[in-house]
């Protein structure tokens, strides 16, 4: 096994040994936060963007053009964002530690995903159109952009589930939070660096290519998120549908435009 | 007046737009573009396929539909723009201009858009070292060297053309290297390395022991078979030369590739020769759109950020 994947492997190791506090003082009754697993959720990040350098090293490019390599860095940035997250929080309520707990299986299922066979794992420098600086601004921002909504959805998912008003209010704080961090982050990735890139790449700054369009839907559904919430004053359960609908959205730019529609960025499957 | 003012600034009719917008454009996705009325109804039958052809889903960016909504999403983004604004200079509160300055730049993305869509001009063409081409605007173009370099797994690692640009015999660019994503800029002008291709031909000795040649499209038949001849690559190593490259059919079905070197037999046919000349594939384009679209793109980061500082400060 090449010394990527092994780090990769201590990654997931690491995802999961954070997982098992989580659930210990989830079903714990008082609500005290665990006080280590969001150390052991860095290490984890940390390890997994050890994948990523030593990939880099070995292609001399940073290494995020590939389907393994964007779904371990999406990994990595959503467990340094989990951390980061429990750190900045002044108090750990229910809500928070579900956040977390949820934020957590994500990152698992994420680098589990990348080990699946249908994910082509070589380490393989660019083609020429992804040997660019804004396409690695692009893809890192959107994913760092995507952690924040990945957070949401499992918030959003826990606030449909709730009955108590009180929690209610808490989590959808963290909803609320966490769209308004990753919107500019995913804005400037996804469209922004995306359309300079295209630009560069092919002298065209936008072609209605699938992944373009459905990157497009993703960010009009958060758009609508934003201004259902700071302008309508709507929030609850309108604001929990549309961060669950934007994330499956994301997920759908990520993964399913690559497998089921063609297009400028069919060679991800590469 | 002040009725339809107060239907354009409506945030509801903001949200349906968006709603309109996203379900036409993910519908979009899922239907071949720029299929002809006939080749629809061929793909999704005649109930499925006469609806898609009259929705104007299959020629996504230029049917009614999408300009329609577009246009009713200008409208209500400048009077929704116009309208804050103008209510944020007459309050006495504290004052922030982020969401202001992203709405803007939607506008001023609009406008680059509207610009590229009518006035952007393209042109695609192939060049062969030696080869000259005249550029709108006056330029001509010479290529005096192109490199494909590969991978030594065969993947393409870069496309470098080699050009000098000149106006009335004047040299304005020389030994200019245009590689993708390093395009060559004369004024308003942008010269993109786009793709690779050959012009191939080969000599080959038949069964009868006769010379002959062959060009690209052309094919051996081989029992039931055809055998395509497609093109030709470089060697991975140079002192190789070329690849010339098959493509076998069965019937109208590809069913495998394969590439031969000088002296290899395809079944009674021996490669004698395999000439090539390598062809860089360019693109010429003059966008005046893209400088709007650029100054709209910093507008919204600066916004979004703007907006960012504000609601992490709890201001709104």
């Amino acid at each position: 096994m090449a010394f990527n994947e092994v780090l990769a492997v201590i990654g997931l190791a690491l995802v999961a040994v954070a997982a098992i506090p989580q659930i210990v003082f989830f079903l714990k009754k008082g609500g005290e936060a665990d006080p280590f697993s969001h150390w052991v959720l860095f290490a984890a990040g940390i390890v997994l963007l050890g994948t990523i350098v030593v990939r880099s090293i070995e292609i001399d490019f940073p290494a995020v053009t590939n389907t393994y390599e964007a779904m371990i860095f999406f990994s990595a940035s959503l467990c340094i964002v989990l951390a980061v997250l429990r750190l900045v929080s002044k108090k750990s309520t229910s809500a928070l530690r579900w956040s977390i707990f949820g934020g957590t299986i994500i990152a698992f299922a994420l680098v589990m995903l990348s080990s699946s066979p249908i994910v082509e794992k070589g380490v393989n420098p660019p083609i020429p159109a992804l040997h660019s600086y804004w396409l690695v601004l692009h893809v890192t921002m959107a994913f760092v952009g995507e952690s924040f909504f990945a957070i949401s959805m499992v918030t959003a998912i826990a606030y449909l589930l709730t009955k108590d008003e009180e929690r209610k209010k808490a989590i959808d704080r963290i909803m609320y939070t966490t769209v308004m961090i990753g919107y500019p982050i995913y804005t400037a990735g996804a469209l922004i660096f995306g359309a300079i890139w295209a630009e560069y790449a092919w002298g065209v700054y936008w072609s209605w290519d699938p992944k373009e369009t459905w990157a497009l839907i993703t960010w009009l559904v958060y758009t609508a998120f934003l201004h259902t919430r700071l302008v309508m004053k709507v929030k609850g359960k309108v604001s929990a549908i549309l961060s669950i609908t934007g994330f499956l959205f994301t997920i759908f730019t990520f993964a399913g435009v690559n497998y089921i529609l063609s297009g400028l960025h069919s060679y991800v499957r590469q | 007046m002040n009725g339809i003012f107060k239907f354009f600034r409506s945030v509801r009719l903001a949200i349906v737009l968006i709603s309109v917008i996203i379900v036409y454009s993910l519908l979009s996705t899922l239907v071949p573009q720029g299929k002809s009325g006939v080749e629809l109804v061929q793909s999704f039958g005649p109930v499925l396929g006469r609806l898609v052809a009259f929705s104007g889903i299959g020629n996504f960016t230029t049917s009614p539909i999408f300009y329609v909504s577009l246009t009713m999403f200008i409208l209500n983004l400048s009077v929704c723009s116009v309208d804050r604004f103008t209510r944020r200079l007459k309050s006495k509160a504290v004052r922030h201009y982020g969401p202001d300055i992203i709405h803007l730049s939607l506008l001023v993305l609009t406008m680059g858009a509207l610009i590229t869509t009518t006035v952007r001009r393209q042109q695609d063409f192939t060049m062969a070292a030696g080869d000259a081409v005249n550029l709108p605007g006056g330029y001509t173009m010479s290529l005096t060297n192109f490199q494909f370099i590969q991978y030594p797994d065969g993947r393409p690692k870069a496309w470098i053309s080699t050009v000098d640009v000149s106006q009335g015999g004047r040299i304005l660019r020389k030994a200019y290297r245009i590689e993708v994503n390093h395009p060559l800029t004369i004024g308003m002008m942008k010269v993109y390395q786009m793709n690779y291709s050959s012009d191939a031909s080969i000599g080959f000795i038949d069964p009868a022991g006769q010379t002959d040649t062959m060009k690209v499209g052309e094919a051996f038949s081989m029992g039931a078979d055809q055998l395509v001849f497609v093109g030709a690559r470089p060697a991975v190593s140079p002192a190789q030369g070329w690849v010339a490259q098959f493509q076998e059919f069965r019937g109208t079905s590809p069913i495998a590739n394969f590439e031969f070197g000088t002296g290899e037999k395809l079944g009674q046919y021996t490669i004698q020769t395999i000439t090539a000349r390598e062809l860089t594939g360019l693109r010429a384009a003059v966008d005046p759109g893209f400088i709007p679209v650029l100054i709209a793109l910093t507008l919204m980061g600066i916004g979004l950020t703007l907006t960012s500082i504000h609601k992490s400060k709890g201001v709104d």
